[in-house]
């Protein structure tokens, strides 16, 4: 291959590289292939933004862009775009003229140039964006193999596939399989009797019915908190400066319980909304809109209250926005939105709805760490409620007694006070009872959670100009932005209305936003690629129609999540091999046709929760106050705030990383060095990284040796037979699967080394063999179990386990 | 080459979604068949190369050491003489001085009583900069440093302002300037991260890990802290019980199973995973290498001051920062907290700057002997100033002040030996060259040889950038 050659082939393959694959004449589509070009190069000074907006023209409007400026010139002509301004605009060299301008620092390519075009002579025909128009509910094109294809979602990816003449990839082994719908669904590994019950079950359902099983355990709710505790940007403290810790872990509770439930999706959104609003609020009720105040506290002593209530009041639009919507409201906070139509006036109309809740705007109400930001709710314990209840029924019978007057007849005695005996001792016993149920309701250890609370009228709103609170423009009244459907008439307009729009089946974003979310949680990567953001400088859908089969599916089920994750999971698709990458890495490196299933590195939490449940140390505890896991001594040395991590001890250093202690401004070491946010805000995606501090966790965080030693403790305590069964029994804890021979054979030599290793260093064995807190049975031979040690650091340090494959 | 193969192959998902000008770029890089462009995004340790490849123009500096002073030290003690105030002490601050800026609600509806510096001022140098008592060596330094006298920012409280100087914004989310530095310039260190952290000083406001955060560039553009006690990188040591030589051998191991695994699927994260394992283990030798000062001269060492050995100092931290710029660290800050003196400040201010003064001069004249402070730019200065009145009737403390404060920066293309900016004769207002914090980060750009403008990185649709979309501009007077 000449160099010539060899460069032209290589232009092409990163062409194809990135996407680009080459767009045939007449199949232009203007919300795939133009307007990302106009809203990202255009826009900005010829798009909704009327402050920015250069000579009168904008080119997200086919009417402006169509008609003649002063000058006589039209930007598009439609057919014919030698007569459009914009074509010479955008072609000429002269720097005055040419568009975009310098000073924007944007450039078209010529692809972009000759796409623009192409379009204009094709007619220039605009759409609504993709997203802006509800799903139409299309039918499943009949593609595919009839042997491959399950259900719809494999009719669209096979149509698409074979569009390309690409095939997928073949069902991945049992093993896989299982490991992977465990780690998806529960976040951590299946045990050896559920893998020997899968790989043995030769029933024509036991797939699904693995499915099932894994989908009713309780694991799964914790699992899917995991991914909602993000969005719902939870954490254990207020967020700025001092950081106080705040009572919220009711409410985490209460998600981790929704989801196992099964709760619809509509009234997760309402309870966690308004649940304060709805009528004859339950308690469940009332922690769910404990949501709403997972904003951060600003408590530094000079901070304006009135300032943070606007701060406040904006992040749950923001929230809303991102979560629900898809949408980067933010942007509109300071002015109206340079792409997506929200204006800046329609940001403070939503912003109002979440104005007029009862709180503390600012300042130092926790007494450096001491007192819950109010208004916070009393939670009795179940133990406390049932005997609160019980006590209830005998205060009810005795307060109608007294109504009644009716007296047990073998009590009497002397009137006192105009009272006969009967009467004062009933008297007595009311109060009794009612001491004690007081005493119950104020029991010191009685949880506290964070809730809403809404003041008896709305306060006023104001556009901000700039977002500066001090900057008040127009007053403005709660309302929904123009683009999506009008507020209902029926509803009342707070909160609860708020959430009940939201969730009418003819909201455009809302469920797409949603399945797209199941579709990363099962594939890594969404649908839409660009998960917060579904608007014009959002990502195209890579299949747009499958993604609105499923949102149609989710409404039409009745938001039932379980059902919409089983109905992904059953899919060919899903359960395609990941262990070939090379078939297609040239033509299509992302994986955007779906020819094969991902690898994905774990989340955070899981890594660890991975390493505990491989080991056998995880404990099963559910709910409950946040935990403190090991964490190194001295990392709050220096932090400069007093703040102590308080160590959890026994059950509770080996409880799911869900559990662990968020502490926003230092957040856990181990689970940011693995990309975990600080949650300070909504984060609607995690970044995946792979860098040396990861490896140094898996190494050497104690938490991670302790792992490894008792790991090594059962394969040396369950498995009596040889090296080689125990190394088996290893691989098919941590990857579900045996070594193949020269995996056995690598561990086999490296056992053997380590063993006369630390047969000749005692101290070595003593030392590695007796690391953390966990029991040791003493009858182990130090040498044998630290060299076993090392074996499981390996085990636990492997790609693969970190890995969902 | 290595690095950079698969450092590309491990970002290249996300850098062709996310990089300003990522596709077309790519293109070129591969084109060209080097590693220069398309290496793309660094690793937290291990060389690489940034997404700009090569800077927009030629460097005056490559690297910064960012000496921070949390809390906002009071420029009217320490540099800012105002004999006017001084002759004022105890009576009101006229209200033609005060205007209607914003205070902050500690003193909201409170008095106004001016309070003149307690500390004696001189001039020194040839530049005749005045400083005050407080900082002797500092004092003996001057002609070396540029003091800006008119430097204002926005917020008014100690969060956002942090916040704000190190990231463009009040608002949290957005990433600090050493991580814009290493996603544009990338890492020059093959065994350290591009933007280590160290923290010091007293207890009074905390340094919350949000100040030198990536925001929303992929995470592995945080700044890395380095632990002032135990590990100086978290879980550096091995555990009791294994050596280096059977970390190496267990690291070993570990890969030999991956490329197992990689010649069957051909996943090149697990080369990227296979990477990161023996950059780690490079580490756990380079780092004690760095934190070994047994190498230091002892006149060195006497420089910085008796608390150079301890670790967690700032004198130690000042030490190991310039041990860091020998070895190629881009972006090295040093968080000093102390400073938020609203009380007790005749006492709290002489043990703060007896904290840093010997070690700050003593890093300039180090940098200077080792021919390093021509290329190295360092920059000293808090989150905002302190207000000429008292905070209290007592005459011993200062609010926070946003609208002036000073601050002084040194080599890497800097003017040595100028004072510019000025304020009024209470310190309150500027009165002359008014220098925005976005100012600030756009000549710190500059000096590194990136245009602030054409720097982005794609946000939420938006070609976001450090500097925003608000006027900003290159402070030509205090280049070299």
């Amino acid at each position: 291959m000449n160099a010539v050659n060899y460069f032209a082939w290589r232009f092409f393959a990163v062409l194809a590289l990135a996407g680009g694959m080459p767009i045939a004449a007449g199949d232009v589509d203007f919300n795939r292939d133009v307007r990302p070009i106009l809203s990202d190069k255009c826009y900005a000074c010829h798009g909704p933004d009327a402050k920015s907006l250069e000579g009168k023209l904008r080119i997200d409007l086919r009417d402006s862009a169509t008609s003649p400026a002063k000058s006589g010139d039209m930007a598009i002509v439609p057919g014919h775009p030698e007569k459009s301004a914009l074509v010479e605009r955008i072609e000429t060299t002269d720097t005055d003229e040419v568009m975009p301008p310098p000073k924007s620092h944007k450039t078209l390519t010529a692809e972009e140039k000759a796409l623009l075009k192409r379009w204009i002579g094709q007619g220039a025909e605009y759409k609504e964006h993709w997203s802006f128009v509800g799903p139409q509910g299309t039918e499943p094109p009949a593609a595919g193999d009839a042997a491959w294809v399950v259900n719809g979602v494999d009719r669209f990816v096979a149509a698409t596939l074979s569009a390309k003449q690409m095939t997928p990839s073949p069902e991945a082994d049992r093993a896989t399989l299982i490991r992977r719908v465990s780690l998806d669904l529960r976040g951590l590994p299946p045990t050896i009797a559920e893998i020997d019950a899968f790989t043995n079950d030769t029933g024509e359902k036991a797939y699904e019915q693995m499915v099932d099983r894994m989908l009713a355990s309780p694991r799964y709710g914790e699992r899917m908190a995991m991914i909602w505790l993000d969005l719902a940007r939870y954490g254990d403290t207020n967020g700025y400066h001092n950081d106080s810790d705040r009572p919220v872990w009711l409410w985490r509770d209460w998600v981790v319980n929704a989801y196992n439930s099964n709760m619809p999706f509509d009234q997760f959104t309402a309870w966690q909304f308004a649940g304060d609003l709805l009528p004859n609020a339950t308690v469940e009720q009332k922690i769910a809109s404990g949501f709403n105040r997972n904003v951060r506290f600003n408590e530094e002593g000079g901070a304006d209250p009135a300032e943070f209530l606007t701060v406040y009041a904006a992040d749950r639009a923001i929230t809303m926005g991102r979560v629900w919507l898809g949408m980067t409201f933010n942007c509109a906070q300071c002015h109206t939105h340079k792409y997506d139509p929200i204006s800046h006036k329609e940001f403070y109309q939503l912003t109002a709805f979440f104005n007029s809740m009862e709180e503390v705007g600012a300042g130092d109400v926790t007494g450096f760490h001491n007192m819950p930001v109010p208004p916070v709710m009393k939670v009795p314990t179940a133990k406390n409620r049932d005997a609160i209840a019980n006590v209830n029924v005998k205060l009810g019978e005795a307060e109608r007694q007294l109504e009644k007057g009716i007296f047990p007849s073998n009590i009497v005695g002397p009137a006192k006070d105009g009272e006969t005996l009967a009467v004062s001792l009933l008297k007595q016993e009311i109060k009794k009872l009612r001491d004690e149920i007081a005493g119950l309701e104020n029991d010191k250890n009685t949880p506290l959670q964070m809730v809403s609370m809404e003041m008896a009228q709305p306060k006023p709103a104001f556009v901000l100009m700039r977002g500066d609170f001090q900057t008040r423009g127009e007053a403005v009244q709660r309302d929904v932005p123009k683009f999506l459907p009008p507020f209902p008439a029926d509803q009342p307009r707070n909160r609860l209305g708020l959430a009940r729009w939201l969730m009418q089946t003819n909201q455009p974003l809302v469920a797409r936003v949603q399945v797209n979310r199941f579709w990363q949680m099962l594939f890594s990567e969404g649908l839409v690629r660009s998960m917060g953001d579904f608007g014009m400088q959002g990502t195209f859908p890579t299949h747009p129609e499958l993604l609105d089969w499923l949102a149609v599916q989710f409404m039409e089920s009745g938001w039932d999540v379980k059902r919409t994750l089983k109905l992904i999971m059953m899919s060919r698709t899903y359960r395609q091999a990941s262990s070939d990458t090379r078939r297609y890495a040239e033509r299509d490196p992302q994986n955007k046709l779906l020819w094969r299933a991902p690898r994905v590195r774990l989340q955070a939490e899981a890594v660890r929760d991975n390493a505990l449940a491989v080991a056998g140390l995880l404990s099963d505890k559910m709910g409950g106050p946040p935990v403190f896991p090991y964490q190194p001594s001295d990392f709050y040395k220096g932090k400069n705030d007093g703040w102590k991590w308080k160590l959890s001890s026994g059950e509770d250093l080996y409880r799911r990383g869900l559990y662990t202690f968020w502490r926003r401004t230092t957040p856990y070491p181990t689970f940011v060095i693995f990309d975990a946010p600080d949650r300070a805000e909504c984060t609607a995606d995690r970044p995946r990284t792979n860098t040396p501090l990861q490896a140094l966790v898996t190494l050497n965080d104690p938490q991670f040796i302790e792992a490894a030693r008792v790991l090594a403790q059962r394969l040396l305590t369950e498995c009596q037979v040889d090296t080689d069964a125990r190394i088996a029994l290893a691989y098919r804890l941590a990857l579900a699967r045996p070594p193949m021979p020269p995996e056995q054979q690598v561990m086999r030599d490296f056992i053997g080394k380590q063993l006369a290793l630390y047969r000749a260093d005692t101290n070595a064995a003593n030392a590695l063999s007796s690391a953390g807190r966990a029991p040791r049975p003493e009858t182990l031979d130090a040498a044998e179990h630290a060299a076993w040690t090392a074996a499981a650091n390996v085990i636990l340090n492997l790609d693969e386990t970190i890995t969902r494959n | 080459m290595l690095d950079a193969k698969t450092q590309f192959q491990l970002s290249r998902r996300r850098f062709l979604s996310q990089t300003a000008t990522g596709f077309g770029m790519m293109a070129l890089a591969d084109l060209l068949g080097t590693d220069s462009i398309a290496a793309g995004l660094g690793l937290q340790g291990g060389r690489s190369h940034g997404v700009l490849g090569a800077p927009h123009f030629a460097p005056k500096a490559k690297r910064v050491i960012y000496l921070f002073q949390s809390g906002g030290p009071s420029h009217i003690d320490l540099f800012d003489y105002k004999p006017v105030l001084n002759e004022q002490n105890g009576k009101n601050v006229p209200a033609s001085i005060l205007g209607t800026q914003r205070v902050s609600l500690m003193t909201r509806d409170k008095g106004r009583r001016a309070f003149g510096s307690p500390y004696k001022f001189a001039q020194y140098g040839e530049s005749r900069a005045w400083v005050s008592e407080l900082m002797p060596h500092t004092a003996s330094m001057v002609d070396e440093l540029c003091f800006i006298k008119s430097l204002q920012t926005e917020p008014i409280n100690h969060d956002p302002a942090v916040t704000f100087i190190q990231t463009g914004r009040a608002i949290t989310g957005r990433p600090a300037f050493g991580s814009w530095m290493h996603y544009g310039l990338g890492n020059a260190s093959k065994d350290l991260p591009a933007y280590v952290v160290m923290i010091s000083g007293a207890t009074d406001q905390p340094i919350l890990s949000r100040y030198y955060h990536n925001g929303f560039l992929p995470s592995r553009f945080q700044g890395v802290q380095f632990q002032s006690a135990g590990d100086p990188v978290l879980f550096l040591s091995n555990p009791s019980g294994i050596d280096h030589q059977n970390r190496g051998e267990i690291i070993g191991t570990i890969n030999q199973l991956n490329a197992l695994q990689h010649a069957q699927s051909g996943d090149p994260e697990i080369e990227a995973r296979m990477d990161s394992f023996e950059m780690a283990y490079r580490m756990q030798t380079s780092v004690p290498q760095l934190m070994d000062f047994a190498s230091e001269p002892k006149e060195v060492l006497a420089m910085y001051g008796p608390n150079v050995t301890k670790p967690g100092s700032y004198a130690y931290q000042c030490l190991m920062a310039r041990r860091l710029a020998e070895r190629d660290v881009r972006f090295v800050q040093i968080f000093h907290a102390g400073w938020d003196h609203h009380t007790g400040l005749r006492k709290d201010m002489k043990r703060q700057t007896d904290s840093c003064d010997q070690a700050s001069a003593a890093l300039i004249k180090d940098l200077k002997m080792r021919g390093m402070l021509e290329d190295t730019l360092v920059v000293w200065g808090g989150e905002f100033g302190r207000t000429a009145y008292s905070q209290g009737d007592d005459l011993n403390g200062r609010d926070h002040h946003p609208r002036c404060f000073t601050i002084w920066m040194a080599g890497g293309g800097i003017k040595p030996g100028i004072t510019i900016g000025a304020t009024d004769d209470f310190g309150y207002n500027v009165v002359e060259g008014t220098i925005h914090v976005r100012d600030l980060h756009a000549t710190m750009l500059h000096l590194l040889g990136i245009d602030h403008q054409r720097f982005t990185f794609k946000n939420q649709g938006l070609d976001d950038r450090l500097t925003g979309v608000e006027p900003s501009r290159i402070i030509k007077e205090i280049l070299a």
